[in-house]
């Protein structure tokens, strides 16, 4: 590829003297050059000394003479920041011309590749990798002030996890950067977690880090709420690689299990195996409950959160055995008796966590779990009664009802509602919304909010307060109350008779 | 056939030496099948011009160099063993020490070399010091010595261990009068006391004056060796010759036979190179009435001896004498 | 005795040397400087200032045996102060042994000066000092042993200023053998077709006895391990103790073909 010709920035004599000295200090050493030398010719000083001052005044003129031609570069190529606009010029007329990967590839010239940087720095690649860090660093900093996208940042991580893969701490800083700078987090996952952890596979005390990083990064709920699912699922999976791994801090793994838990819990997916999915929810929940080295705060959440998966645990169970039925006798039972009957341990499905017996729709042949459904509500209902508050503040009102309210935040252009968040749409979402398949994805999530259904039926609304009526088994203390029903044992949790 | 005898302290037979500048460059001859023999408890005195050999040769037996054919014994050991060198002490020409130490501090150092213990180098450098005159200056850099003092260190440190055979390249060079009569004595002394000096010298006067045995060297072949007062034969090389009563413009038939002749106004002076010739000239100049006032012979200095045997080209053999 | 004279007094010889004290001084500044490049390194501060540190070290270090190395022999030849040694009854081998000790010995102190300032700074700067910093030192020691015979070898039979390109270019060039061996690889990977691979298979294994005859300093190079080690932990000690008898065996080899050089050399 040919350089592309430089133009200078202009051309007035003027602006080839040193401007920031002034040209009359220039001027001024020329003439003291120019006095000297003739000083040295009329002087009646000793042979020798005249030539001292003469060659002495020659020299001063040809350094201003240097000086000169030195300002006269500095016009052609431009000082540092010039030079950065020339760069930046030439790259666009580049794009134009040969299009973007050639653009890229020439940026590309900017930071030599990993091989290269080895050879340049003869095989001291830590170093080499500094370099790329600060540089990193740097650009950043430049592609801020110029207001630009940030295209070189994979390249330049890259480099550094080729020349040295063992620096987790600027892998994962880099890493959280670049996730922030850059709009698609699978992209970031992709080019910088992914090659990391590839490169990191013997790394086995600190390994675990990338992929807890990882976890981190999927954590936070996407902007896109369909991906939710897909979110969780990633996230739980890498915290449970990071779990997994040698070095991982036993003071880490009860808190690590319990948000992998509860992501699990979050990446639930319509016609996957529930049951099986909740029941690794579930273990996940009961090891951090029993756990002894589980401080107490994190222990007595465990155990509530248990409850909830234990219970749809056992719905999702109740569930799939009721579709065995349906594909053995071709229709759903009329109630759940007779599943109930055909467990090994009939007493155990009587009823869910919270004592309630389970919800059962024969139509649809799915049982689901009152009690947890329950929790749901109490978390919703708060929900609802906030949306209330947004009403009263953007129309100096509460709402006259929930149809009303419906109306409002289906057409809101509040940044929680439009779209909607993950919160609000588990609160008043559909049930395809809840579900957020991103197969069957549903892009206009904030038509389909519906705050006038509940997860226990329809809310009944008190218009003079502006909050729903909570059904009395959302009592939330009495709810979680529930926790003392059971025995807390490492080996096994079993209702106290 | 090795002389172990330990009368002998320098031998060589043979010794050659052809240096090969480079590749396009054609082979020089440092030295031509030398012979040597250096009787023990002498002072050795080597002689020659420029190139001639003579560092060469010292330094082939100082083991600085190998030489290219022959051989050489010190006191009976191969030359090419470094047990030979336990036995010498060598100062080189134009001796240079390391700047930064005292005095002191290189008689140390090269005592410790020679496998000198801690008292004995101690004691040997008082006294060398003190010899040499360089106490005032024994705590002093070398980097701020004097050339004479440089050279007196130099002949100082080839004493350290009293070393039964002294070997010194051009120990006068530089010197002025006062430095040369000092190492001139030293030399003596060495003898006194029983070691051997083996030198090189420019200074024929000094040489003549203290050394036993002489070899010349030219163009890298032996051309004389012996001790000087055999060398030196009585033969008249000149003879002076001044007349009164000789007119003013001379006698052209003597003048013929003369190597110069001249009238210094009271006396006619005439050099013939023989004692034939101072004959047939008084002859003729006193039958032509001139009266002879005086008739000196002189007889061949070594200087006028080394000029001799080191000119003379072509077919002229080497001299030797032997006693 | 002798070797240990002559060792002691090229010592001296060496710390007398103003190059030495250059190098030094730029060493130092280095390892203070990296502290200002490591402010800009958003938390990175630590592993910059073990970088720099000790690439430094091994920098100034590998000046040291190169300059001072390459002309020590010459010195003593064109100062003719060689002369007043080899007529003693010290043996060539002697001599050749005794400069290179001395000049290990001054390696190893101005390592320790340098190595000192380092680990001071980054431990009062709040890093921490590892072992693996000081199994990184002590390789970076064994790696200018090597070095230094080299420039031994070369100053025995040439003059400083070549003396010191070749062994230069052999410092460098050290550190990147490993990238002939791979080269074979690489191009037996990329062969198109088998005649191809087979013929590149060949001259891999060619690359690979010559690779083992070069001098390949990236041996002792674990400096990159050793800044991301954890505390009290050493590194790797099987494949150290190899490079250390590889370093040791290598010295040896070159030093006597120094010796070879010098044995039958005239002065």
């Amino acid at each position: 590829m040919e350089a592309p010709t430089i133009t200078p920035v202009s051309s007035s004599p003027l602006d080839s003297l040193p401007a920031q000295y002034g040209y009359q200090l220039f001027a001024g050493l020329i003439v003291l050059a120019l006095a000297l030398i003739a000083y040295g010719f009329i002087s009646k000083k000793s042979p020798a000394s005249r030539q001292r001052i003469i060659t002495g005044g020659a020299a001063l003129l040809f350094l201003m003479v240097a000086v000169f031609f030195q300002t006269k570069v500095d016009t052609q190529r431009g000082f540092i920041a010039d030079q950065e606009k020339r760069f930046d010029a030439m790259i666009k007329k580049v794009e134009q011309e040969k299009g973007k990967e050639a653009a890229l590839k020439m940026q590309y010239m900017y930071m030599p590749s990993a091989e290269a940087l080895k050879v340049m720095t003869l095989n001291n690649k830590s170093l080499a990798a500094d370099y790329v860090w600060l540089t990193t660093l740097q650009y950043v900093s430049n592609s801020f002030r110029r207001g630009e996208k940030f295209e070189m940042l994979i390249h330049f991580y890259q480099t550094m996890v080729d020349l040295d893969p063992h620096w987790i701490d600027a892998e994962i800083n880099g890493g959280k950067v670049l996730s922030a700078l850059i709009d698609e987090r699978e992209k970031s996952e992709k080019e910088c977690y992914k090659y990391a952890i590839d490169a990191n596979q013997d790394n086995i005390n600190n390994l675990w880090k990338l992929y807890y990083e990882g976890g981190l990064l999927y954590v936070m709920p996407p902007n896109d709420p369909r991906k939710l699912a897909e979110f969780s699922r990633k996230s739980a999976e890498y915290f449970d690689a990071a779990m997994q791994c040698p070095g991982f801090p036993k003071n880490m793994e009860g808190v690590v299990r319990d948000r992998v838990g509860r992501l699990k819990l979050e990446a639930r997916e319509p016609g996957a195996t529930g049951s099986s999915f909740y029941r690794e929810a579930e273990e996940m929940m009961a090891s951090n409950a029993t756990a002894s080295d589980t401080p107490g705060p994190l222990q007595e959440i465990s155990r509530r959160d248990w409850l909830k998966a234990h219970s749809m645990a056992l719905a999702a169970a109740l569930t799939d055995a009721c579709a065995a039925y349906k594909k053995r006798t071709g229709a759903f039972p009329p109630n759940l008796e007779p599943i109930v009957k055909s467990f090994e341990h009939p007493d155990a499905f009587a009823t869910d966590a919270y004592g309630f017996p389970f919800d059962y729709d024969a139509a649809t042949g799915t049982a689901t779990s009152h009690g947890a459904k329950a929790v749901h509500a109490v978390q919703a209902g708060h929900v609802i009664n906030n949306l209330c508050e947004f009403f009263h503040a953007a129309n100096g009102r509460l709402p006259k009802d929930l149809v009303e309210l419906r109306d409002f935040v289906r057409n809101s252009n509040e940044s929680l509602l439009h779209p909607p968040s993950v919160m609000v749409i588990e609160a008043i979402g559909d049930a395809q919304s809840i579900a957020a398949d991103t197969s069957a994805g549903r892009a206009d999530a904030q038509k389909h909010l519906d705050p006038t259904v509940g997860p226990l039926g329809p809310w009944k609304y008190d218009a003079t307060k502006g909050e729903v009526v909570f059904p009395p088994e959302c009592d939330i203390k009495a709810l979680y109350g529930h926790v003392a029903d059971f025995d807390w044992k490492p080996t096994s949790i079993t209702r106290k008779q | 056939m090795v002389n172990t005898s330990s009368d002998i302290a320098i031998k060589a037979s043979g010794l050659g030496m052809i240096y090969s500048p480079g590749l396009f460059q054609r082979k020089k001859v440092g030295l031509q099948s030398l012979d040597l023999e250096v009787p023990a408890g002498s002072i050795f005195g080597y002689l020659g011009q420029n190139g001639a050999g003579k560092t060469t040769t010292i330094k082939i037996l100082t083991g600085l160099q190998f030489a290219t054919s022959g051989q050489a014994w010190l006191f009976g050991v191969d030359v090419l063993r470094s047990e030979s060198r336990r036995k010498i002490g060598f100062m080189p020409e134009n001796p240079y020490f390391y700047e930064y130490l005292t005095a002191e501090e290189a008689l140390d150092f090269y005592g410790k070399l020679s496998g000198m213990d801690r008292e004995s180098r101690k004691r040997r450098t008082d006294e060398l010091l003190s010899a040499f005159g360089l106490n005032h200056a024994r705590k002093v850099n070398m980097r701020n010595y004097s050339k004479g003092m440089r050279q007196r260190l130099g002949l100082a440190q080839a004493m350290m261990h009293k070393p039964p055979l002294v070997i010194l390249d051009e120990p006068m060079s530089g010197l002025d009068p006062m430095g040369r009569r000092d190492v001139r004595n030293a030399i003596l002394r060495l003898r006194d006391n029983g070691q051997t000096v083996f030198f090189s010298s420019h200074i024929l006067g000094d040489v003549e004056e203290i050394c036993d045995r002489v070899c010349v060297l030219n163009l890298g072949k032996k051309v004389a060796e012996g001790p000087i007062a055999s060398l030196l034969t009585n033969k008249v090389v000149e003879v002076a010759l001044s007349f009164t009563g000789v007119p003013k413009e001379g006698h052209a038939e003597s003048a013929k036979l003369a190597a110069r002749s001249w009238h210094d106004g009271a006396q006619y002076h005439v050099l013939v190179s023989d004692e034939e010739k101072a004959q047939k000239v008084t002859a003729m100049l006193q039958s032509a009435g001139a009266v002879l006032r005086s008739m000196v012979p002189h007889k061949e200095s070594l200087e006028e001896y080394f000029v001799r045997v080191t000119m003379s080209g072509g077919g002229a053999g080497p001299e030797y004498s032997r006693e | 005795m002798i070797i240990f004279t002559i060792a002691l007094n090229t010592f001296r010889e060496a710390v007398r040397d103003k190059i030495l004290y250059v190098l030094l001084a730029f060493g130092g500044l280095l390892i203070v400087g990296s502290k200002a490049i490591g402010y800009v390194s958003f938390g990175q501060e630590y592993k910059i200032m073990a970088d720099m540190g000790l690439a430094a070290i091994w920098m100034f270090s590998g000046m040291v045996s190169i300059f001072v190395g390459t002309g020590l022999i010459y010195k003593e030849i064109d100062k003719r102060t060689i002369y007043t040694i080899l007529s003693k009854p010290a043996q060539r081998w002697q001599f050749l042994l005794g400069k290179y000790l001395g000049l290990a010995l001054t390696t190893l102190v101005n390592m320790l000066v340098l190595s000192t300032a380092f680990l001071a700074y980054l431990w009062l700067s709040g890093g921490l000092v590892t072992v693996a910093l000081l199994e990184a030192l002590l390789m970076i020691f064994f790696e200018m042993l090597v070095v230094t015979a080299i420039a031994i070898f070369f100053s025995s039979a040439s003059t400083p200023i070549l003396s010191a390109i070749f062994t230069t270019i052999i410092f460098f060039f050290g550190q990147l053998t490993k990238w002939i061996v791979d080269l074979a690889g690489t191009l037996q990977a990329s062969a198109a077709t088998d005649e191809a691979r087979e013929r590149y298979r060949v001259i891999g294994g060619w690359l690979y006895k010559v690779y083992l005859l070069l001098p390949n300093l990236h041996t002792f190079n674990i400096r990159q391990e050793a800044v991301h080690a954890e505390p009290g932990v050493w590194i790797g000690a099987h494949e150290l103790w190899y490079g250390t008898l590889w370093g040791l065996a290598y010295t040896a080899a070159v030093l006597l073909a120094a010796q070879l050089i010098f044995s039958r050399r005239n002065f």
